[in-house]
């Protein structure tokens, strides 16, 4: 647990409204009496919180006149200090449902700034799960950070699944929570963060302003920074509030993140140009710049390479010409990044290393235990190395490939072409032979109603090949059929599964990838699940609202389909049939209609399709429609998997 | 000989059979299994859930039930053994493999008639050259990467 303990604050809420009171009169509104504000004590001696008095009540519901205000009693608040670190760190965005202890940030980012709104700009969400989400899907496109705010401990809960599995991820992101004590008070805490300090990288509640600028950047570095993870910085409603003076937000340091040192870099180096048939294995790199990066080593040694991006983001293109198994898969030296096995692997720490500070409670989540079972997420098997350094592959790579470039001789650069040249002859006609086998088994059930999975996949690719496109929705429960027939060759082709395996992910991580993908000209495909999709369809008017680049499929099976088999095996091992197993797994009577949801929430859409025949028109009118700058749904009525 | 081992060994035998008039016999002993209600199987392949691992049309999902030459289905014998085979096989993780169907929850009737129905399933889709998607996935495979 980092927690700052500053103690310099220089007034408490009262005394700063006090001294800043030049609108007294009118400030006493929000003031909560010191009855409504006493604890409680129950019955058998515990302390509950006082329930919310019928002023709080009515603030909160919007019942009250503004303040008569006679002059401004802060000229610089301290929010827009907040503001301009998150401007000075390149926050994009920051999405909120809005909440009473943070209206004081969330006003400098409306209107701090010129433009004000922009860098970051508010996003609208409609549940703080959905606003975390949105930050990972963005946050696994881009391999960097944008932020939700939450609202005081009740945000906070809401937003915790979705910090979960953000955490069990490695996504970078940040979370701010407003924290207004004094108020109603089941919204605050002493120790707020301790609500999801299990399944978060690093927290701070800072208690001063200048603590809380230095929190911030903290914050964005210790979010990604190896392991990457959420982050979370409270912000008491003072802080927001008060007068900066002359305070300046401070410069920002970029993290110094560990590699390699040299020596072991010239090894490395040296091992793949003595090699006759070297092989890169690319694991799951934490940028953009990271992928470059392994490309460059890749072509400058002619090592044929694996590549995870038919898992999740930042690993290596799939079609460059050195992605497969190469002319021979008789490997005499291996170089792992991120990723095994190996003959060296270079492998940085997975948020499974955190669990022994993070976890206080003890309550050990199951896969983040570092002595689970499964050796804890990220935790690749030691055997699978000869040898391994635990430091962060991308920022051993540009040591790695300037002593390539260094050592490389002229007579093993004409060997190494040559060998490229054998590598992306025999890859090339090893994908096209497994394209040739996929399309033979995707055409089966072609033509068959409800649509199969497989050809809402295919019928969707040749439509979007020629697209910067990004498939942000996992697809574990619709087939994975884009595995086999789509070409995933950019950092964010495809953003993997939901993370620690829980529902309702799905349509905020595309929100969030969309909102990559509105500034950089790209198209946001999420191929929905119907049981995921009722947790946060809220997201739905966040699309419509901001306008975002997402084409919505559902795949419409009506109901949490695994649930459903796995329901139907139980009753059958038991002889008790399985005709009743329908119950609590199946979206029946009434069928969920999510067209209209779409028109709902001002989202275009159309459906439901069920005749096969239906479907390649109605996806040229989504991505029509998707190039236009808007979202778009097509309701899909779908065979189960 | 357990119940379990008997059981074991009646639908290994029976698949042996089965596989033995694979050729120019199994058209005949498919017809002689079918004789159930395909319309009323229909809807019990529906209610008990069939279609969740072998797909509305037997085509699709985790377990298709065309093309794939699978002697449990080649007569009903074999199809109503199978059903009745795995009585005392617990999971200790949920499974997605096939549940048992004892004739307390599915009798011989009602599995005639599910068999009927699986027997009306056919691979009927086009092939590649008659799909313009597929086509387009074939084609853009050769094409070369641009970073």
């Amino acid at each position: 647990m980092t927690k700052e303990t500053d103690q310099r604050l220089p007034l408490d809420r009262r005394g700063f409204l006090k001294g800043a009171a030049t609108g007294a009169a009118a400030m006493v509104v929000s003031v909560p009496s010191a009855d409504a504000q006493a604890p409680q004590r129950a019955p058998n001696g515990t302390v509950a919180a006082a329930a919310p008095s019928a002023e709080q009540l009515a603030r909160d519901a919007g019942n009250v006149r503004p303040p008569a205000v006679a002059g401004r009693a802060v000229n610089r608040p301290g929010s827009d200090l907040m503001t301009q670190v998150l401007k000075d760190l390149g926050v994009e965005y920051v999405a909120g449902n809005p909440g009473s202890s943070f209206e004081g940030l969330q006003e400098s980012i409306v209107n701090y700034g010129d433009p004000p709104n922009a860098m970051p700009e508010f996003i609208t969400a409609l549940h703080e799960e959905s606003s975390v989400d949105m930050a990972n899907g963005y946050g696994k496109a881009e391999g960097k950070p944008m932020c939700a705010i939450l609202h005081g401990t009740i945000g906070i809960q809401h937003a915790s699944m979705a910090i979960y599995q953000a955490f069990y991820s490695g996504t970078p992101l940040l979370m701010l929570a407003g924290r207004d004590d004094g108020f109603i008070q089941a919204h605050t805490a002493n120790d707020m963060a301790a609500l999801v300090r299990s399944y978060t990288k690093w927290d701070a509640q800072p208690t001063t302003l200048s603590g809380c600028l230095d929190a911030l950047q903290e914050a964005y570095r210790q979010a990604i920074t190896p392991p990457t993870g959420p982050t979370l910085v409270v912000i008491d409603m003072e802080l927001q509030k008060e007068e900066a003076g002359d305070l300046v937000a401070p410069a920002y340091r970029p993290p110094a993140i560990a590699g390699i040192d040299a020596t072991t870099a010239r090894e490395i180096a040296q091992a793949l140009l003595d090699a006759e048939n070297p092989r890169i294995a690319v694991g799951r790199l934490r940028t953009p710049e990271g992928v470059r990066r392994a490309v460059e080593l890749a072509e400058l040694v002619g090592a044929s390479t694996s590549t995870a991006a038919l898992q999740g983001p930042m690993s290596f293109p799939q079609r460059h010409p050195l992605t497969g198994p190469g002319a021979s898969t008789a490997y005499d030296f291996t170089l792992g990044l991120e990723t095994g096995p190996a003959d060296v692997g270079i492998v940085g720490p997975g948020v499974y290393t955190l669990s022994g500070t993070r976890d206080a409670m003890q309550v050990g989540f199951g896969g983040l235990r570092a002595n689970g079972p499964a050796g804890g997420i990220g935790a690749p098997a030691a055997a699978t190395f000869t040898t391994r350094f635990d430091v962060d592959a991308e920022a051993s790579l540009p040591l790695i490939v300037d002593e390539v470039q260094r050592l490389v001789t002229r007579a093993e650069r004409r060997t190494i072409e040559e060998r490229s040249a054998r590598h992306a002859a025999a890859n090339r006609e090893a994908y096209v032979a497994s394209v040739r086998q996929a399309v033979e088994d995707k055409r089966i059930g072609w033509d068959a109603s409800p649509v199969s999975t497989a050809r809402i996949y295919a019928e969707l690719w040749p439509l979007i090949m020629n697209e910067d496109w990004c498939l942000a929705s996992p697809s574990n429960f619709s087939g994975g059929h884009h595995r086999e027939l789509w070409e995933h060759n950019r950092p964010y082709s495809y953003l993997g599964g939901q993370g620690a395996a829980g529902m309702g992910y799905g349509a905020g991580a595309c929100g969030g990838a969309a909102l990559a993908a509105k500034r950089r000209g790209r198209f946001v495909v999420n191929v929905q699940t119907d049981g995921d999709m009722n947790y946060t369809p809220g997201v739905l008017w966040t699309a419509a609202h901001h306008r975002l680049p997402m084409l919505t499929i559902m795949h419409n099976n009506r109901a949490w389909h695994q649930e459903l088999m796995f329901l139907e095996f139980m009753a059958g091992i038991r002889g008790r049939g399985t005709d009743r197993a329908h119950i609590g797994t199946t979206l029946r009577d009434p069928f969920i209609d999510y067209k209209k949801m779409a028109e709902a929430y001002g989202m275009a859409g159309e459906g439901p399709i069920s005749d096969p025949r239906e479907l390649r028109a109605a996806l040229e009118r989504g991505v029509a429609t998707v190039k236009r700058g808007e979202p778009y749904m097509i309701d899909v009525i779908t065979q189960p998997r | 000989m357990s119940h379990r081992a008997h059981i074991v060994s009646a639908l290994l035998g029976s698949i042996a059979a089965t596989v033995a008039l694979a050729g120019g016999s199994l058209v005949a002993a498919q017809e002689r299994g079918v004789a159930g209600d395909a319309a009323a199987g229909k809807q019990l392949y529906y209610d008990h859930g069939c279609y969740g691992c072998h797909g509305f049309n037997g085509e699709t999902g985790a377990r298709d039930l065309v093309a794939t030459g699978s002697p449990i289905i080649a007569d009903v014998a074999t199809f109503t053994t199978y059903l009745r085979l795995r009585a005392d096989a617990a999971p200790l993780l949920p499974s997605t493999r096939m549940p048992n169907y004892p004739e307390s929850a599915l009798g011989d009737a009602q599995v005639r008639d599910i068999y009927a129905y699986v027997r009306t399933f056919a691979l009927d889709a086009p092939g590649i050259e008659d799909i313009p998607a597929l086509e387009a996935i074939l084609d853009a495979a050769g094409r070369e990467y641009v970073p």
